[in-house]
């Protein structure tokens, strides 16, 4: 199984370790990666923030750079979400880009979907002769990014894998479908409004006594990291790559 | 709390999430709201059809609606009604006013009404002398406080039962209790009054049926079907979407309203009234006036995206999912409609994508309100068209757009990009602390006054790849 | 007027990319409810089944009568019940025969058509309970559908502080479609109502603070007799 790696600028300069872990994880299952030098950005901010001339061409670059990989996996769930909701509308009137973005949007996939979907980690009894290897005795609740539950219904593929994990235990987050109040400039735009969406996301992960809580999305993994960070919490905030990453070694 | 807002939407936020009241309430609110719903969903076969088919029904109306409209007028006037095209609100309050005015009116009785609010009508006919009085309970109370509606299907959610037995007490001039039971009986004892003394009845208008020039009213307390009952004289005013072709759309459209809006499978009342009275009813109204406003509607229309916005059938699903809705309340929107519907219409309502235009960054993009909409329109899609709009008209800050400039240039070439990647490694060392930045330089300082922001790694993963 | 009428659909019509407003009824594929909603069938008795349950689940009461003399003492033995003094009711041939009103003590008002309209409101108003006849009842969410007319007067089912209706088995039906079918009808023959008021249980409010409080401006308790 050959993927390239789409590692978005967010985890590429300041998570990279959550890419290191994600690299791990899927040559530990057997995945033959590459890294096409090319790639930049999604252009998520600019598309957000209306900008879709300057967008535009950010996305050019990422539809030239992936335009021969066959498969792609990738570790941000709302890069994702981005890609298969603005990208087609983006080039509507050009029919060259319009079909590179199809056909990125037919072969990526965010990495938990990738494990679940394409890799069928959780049925790898019969298909692989590695058993599900993750073992993570620790008190798990997860945050449901905006994004990729709305437009990639991701949550599935993540109840699969945590459910697999051994001795996870798992606590379900209450309001799980309220936005964590990142929003990308929302955040600095409207920041008091933004702390207080945050401040209650952080109450009921509190409110769950876990000791982490998993996500999909980095900008949502941020955020609520920031928060708990200020307030002195030793709650772990981790990326699904680095919670499977963990338990393989335990 | 009035719709002539002069503090810019960011400082209204700002004394919005203070007021812990006032969040306590709305949450209150929507939590009930939002479970109604989903409680009904669950009830409900084919959810997804009715609403697919709710879609398609308001899609053809709106899409159609220069024929709809002109059906609606001849058959109104076909039973002896009279029909009355508002190109702008002071045209609207103009026609309500001379109405009024023949009919020497003293007392006026309104039944909720939101393009009502959204004219300024109540203070238009106070100026010449007018008495009108808000029925509906919520509209009653926030008649007699001063205040503007925050919410469209609970509009008083924000006012506690000490401030409304206050105001009750204020007006019956003796104590009346804060409990609900003695509340509901005050407004019911003093409004029947009323009720039984108005010259006028003015109401709002669910949807007119075209077909036939009926208005339907959906409503749960019972004060709409007096105000169309009692008094001589009804004028009905409605938003020119608001108007569906038959009987049949009616029945749809009714079957996705009150689950979307309460969870309830019908309200109390689905009042459909085919004014004005026939020969020998003994009550009803004799003459009926009906007012189609557009008060920027024609713009929103103009669009072939934004005109989706029409399709509303003002439900409230999505206020009542919004995350954003819930820590700042209705009234910081500014706006008569507020919510994300109120972010995304209200700019063409006010004709400034300016002032008003900053409602759109009211959002984190979520999409709990497309997801949530009766009729699946695309809220959050609209809300980016408006920044877009925005940044077409030029309306965003320049440094902002010096800012995305910039950004495009460093990061179209790879080459670029990992030197602004290296670059802004070192250059935060000084702010750095234990791995992060826990107190940054404007407009960084918006993040950091709140959270810890997380100071870029050493190496990139790139760089990491590069070297295995 | 009716240049204000010209202009501003001409300019609706512009912005929809039209020279002049449409004049021919535009195509349609599916009009009202989805098609499996029309075509679904009910077994004989969920209709009174559904009317029941949801009624009765809004604080209202269903009594099930098995002939009109049932009804007739059902009647009666409500307004004892509600203690009532001052009773207004439909001049409502149907009507009339099913409700005999027993207690002398009881002030009985009658809406006629062409009666003296401010005393008939007043009376209305001053009631304790009001009964009318149900043109339509509607099982699948427990609602009466009452067509105005000059004898069926609109403030019966409103103004009085107990509304009381009599709907007969048979025009008991499962949902709202049945309804429309007659409107639509009715418009046919120039016949549609002046008011078709779709009631479902009593009058009710969340305002205060989300405080479910029953009986706001219209009856507090919706009571019904189905006569088989």
């Amino acid at each position: 199984m050959k993927a390239s790696i789409f590692i978005t600028c967010i985890c590429d300069g300041i998570y990279p370790r959550v890419g290191e872990a994600m690299v791990r994880v899927l040559e530990q299952q057997g995945v033959e990666l590459d890294f096409p030098t090319g790639q930049t950005c999604c252009g998520q901010p600019a598309l957000t923030s209306g900008y879709w001339d300057d967008a535009r061409e950010i996305a050019k670059t990422l539809l030239d750079t992936f335009k021969d990989s066959p498969c792609v996996v990738t570790p941000a769930g709302s890069c994702l979400a981005a890609i298969k909701e603005f990208y087609p509308v983006l080039f509507e009137k050009d029919k060259y880009y319009y079909n590179l973005s199809k056909e990125l949007i037919g072969k990526i996939h965010e990495f938990s979907e990738f494990l679940v979907e394409v890799l069928q980690v959780t049925k790898a009894r019969e298909r692989f002769p590695y058993p599900f290897p993750y073992r993570f005795p620790h008190r798990v609740t997860y945050h449901s990014s905006c994004h990729p539950r709305r437009f990639l219904g991701i949550d599935q593929h993540m109840y699969t894998l945590l459910k697999n994990v051994k001795d996870l235990d798992f606590v379900p987050l209450t309001h799980e479908e309220q936005c964590c109040g990142f929003g990308g400039t929302f955040s600095v735009k409207m920041p008091e409004i933004s702390e207080a969406m945050v401040d209650a996301k952080v109450a009921d992960i509190l409110n769950t006594g876990a000791d982490v809580v998993v996500g999909t999305d980095l900008s949502c993994l941020m955020n609520i990291d920031g928060r708990l960070r200020k307030q002195g919490s030793k709650v772990r905030v981790m990326h699904i790559a680095e919670l499977l990453d963990e338990g393989m070694r335990m | 709390m009035s719709h002539n807002p002069t503090l810019h939407l960011r400082d209204r936020a700002k004394i919005a999430v203070k007021d812990e009241q006032m969040r306590k309430a709305v949450e209150k609110a929507v939590d009930r709201l939002s479970g109604n719903r989903l409680k009904a969903e669950i009830e409900m076969p084919s959810w997804d059809e009715w609403r697919e088919q709710g879609k398609r029904i308001r899609k053809h109306t709106v899409n159609h609606l220069d024929y709809y409209l002109g059906q609606l007028a001849e058959s109104v006037r076909s039973k002896g009604g009279h029909i009355y095209f508002a190109q702008t609100a002071a045209e609207a309050r103009e026609f309500i006013i001379g109405i009024c005015k023949e009919k020497n009116a003293k007392l006026i009785a309104k039944s909720k009404s939101m393009v009502t609010e959204e004219i300024h009508l109540n203070p238009a006919l106070e100026k010449e002398n007018m008495s009108v009085i808000e029925t509906d309970l919520a509209e009653y109370i926030l008649q007699l406080a001063g205040e503007t509606p925050s919410h469209i299907i609970v509009p008083a959610i924000h006012k506690n039962r000490y401030q409304i037995a206050e105001l009750f007490s204020a007006v019956a001039g003796e104590k009346v209790e804060p409990d609900t039971p003695s509340l509901t009986a005050f407004a019911r004892k003093t409004l029947r009054e009323k009720f039984m003394a108005a010259d006028i009845g003015i109401t709002g208008c669910n949807f007119a049926i075209a077909d036939t020039g009926a208005i339907s009213l959906v409503t749960n307390e019972g004060n709409a079907r007096i105000v169309t009952s009692l008094p001589k004289v009804l004028i009905s005013v409605m938003g020119m979407e608001r108007v569906l072709p038959t009987f049949e759309d009616l029945e749809a459209v009714l079957s996705l309203l009150p689950r979307h809006a309460t969870g309830q499978k019908l309200t109390s009342y689905i009042s459909v009234v085919n004014a004005p009275r026939a020969k020998d009813e003994g009550d009803g109204a004799e003459e009926f006036h009906l007012v189609i406003v557009d008060n920027g509607r024609s713009k929103l229309l103009a669009d072939e995206e934004y005109r989706q916005a029409l399709h509303c059938i003002r439900c409230g699903a999505c206020f009542n999912v919004c995350p954003v809705y819930r820590q700042i309340g209705g009234h910081a929107y500014g706006s008569v409609y507020s919510g994300p519907i109120g972010a995304v219409i209200t700019p063409f309502i006010q004709d400034d994508f300016d002032f008003w235009g900053e409602l759109a960054y009211a959002t984190t993009l979520c999409g709990a309100c497309s997801a949530a909409c009766a009729v699946k329109i695309p809220l959050h899609d609209l809300l980016i068209n408006i920044r877009r709009t925005r940044v077409e008209l030029g309306l965003t800050h320049p440094l902002e757009k010096i800012g995305f400039r910039m950004w495009r240039r460093i990061f179209k070439i790879p080459g670029r990009y990992k030197f602004a990647m290296k670059f802004g490694s070192i250059a935060q060392r000084p702010f750095m602390n234990d791995g992060y930045i826990q107190s940054g330089p404007p407009p960084l300082a918006n993040w950091t006054n709140s959270r810890y922001f997380p100071a870029a790694a050493n190496k990139t993963f790139r760089e990491i790849w590069q070297e295995r | 007027m009716k240049n204000k009428e010209r202009a501003f659909l001409n300019h609706v019509a512009k912005v929809l990319g039209r020279d002049k407003p449409l004049l021919k009824p535009p195509k349609r594929d599916e009009v009202g409810p989805p098609a499996f909603w029309k075509e679904q069938k009910f077994e004989i008795d969920e209709p009174l089944e559904f009317f029941k349950r949801n009624l009765e689940n809004l604080t209202g009461r269903v009594y099930i009568a098995k002939d009109s003399a049932d009804a007739r003492q059902q009647v009666n033995a409500w307004l004892e019940e509600l203690k009532a003094s001052r009773v207004i009711m439909w001049n409502h041939e149907e009507l009339k025969k099913v409700v005999d009103i027993e207690n002398q003590e009881i002030k009985v008002d009658y809406w006629t058509a062409n009666g003296p309209k401010r005393k008939m409101i007043e009376a209305a108003e001053q009631a304790d309970v009001g009964i009318t006849w149900a043109d339509y009842g509607i099982g699948y969410t427990g609602t009466l559908a009452l067509f105005s007319s000059p004898i069926q007067g609109r403030s019966v089912s409103l103004l009085p502080t107990v509304h009381i209706a009599i709907l007969k088995k048979e025009n008991l039906v499962p949902t709202m479609s049945t309804v429309m079918r007659d409107i639509i009808e009715r418009r046919g023959n120039n016949n549609v109502p002046a008011a078709i008021d779709f009631i479902t249980g009593p009058s009710r409010t969340s305002d205060i603070e989300m405080d479910l409080s029953i009986g706001v401006h219209g009856p507090v308790k919706v009571w019904v007799i189905v006569l088989k």
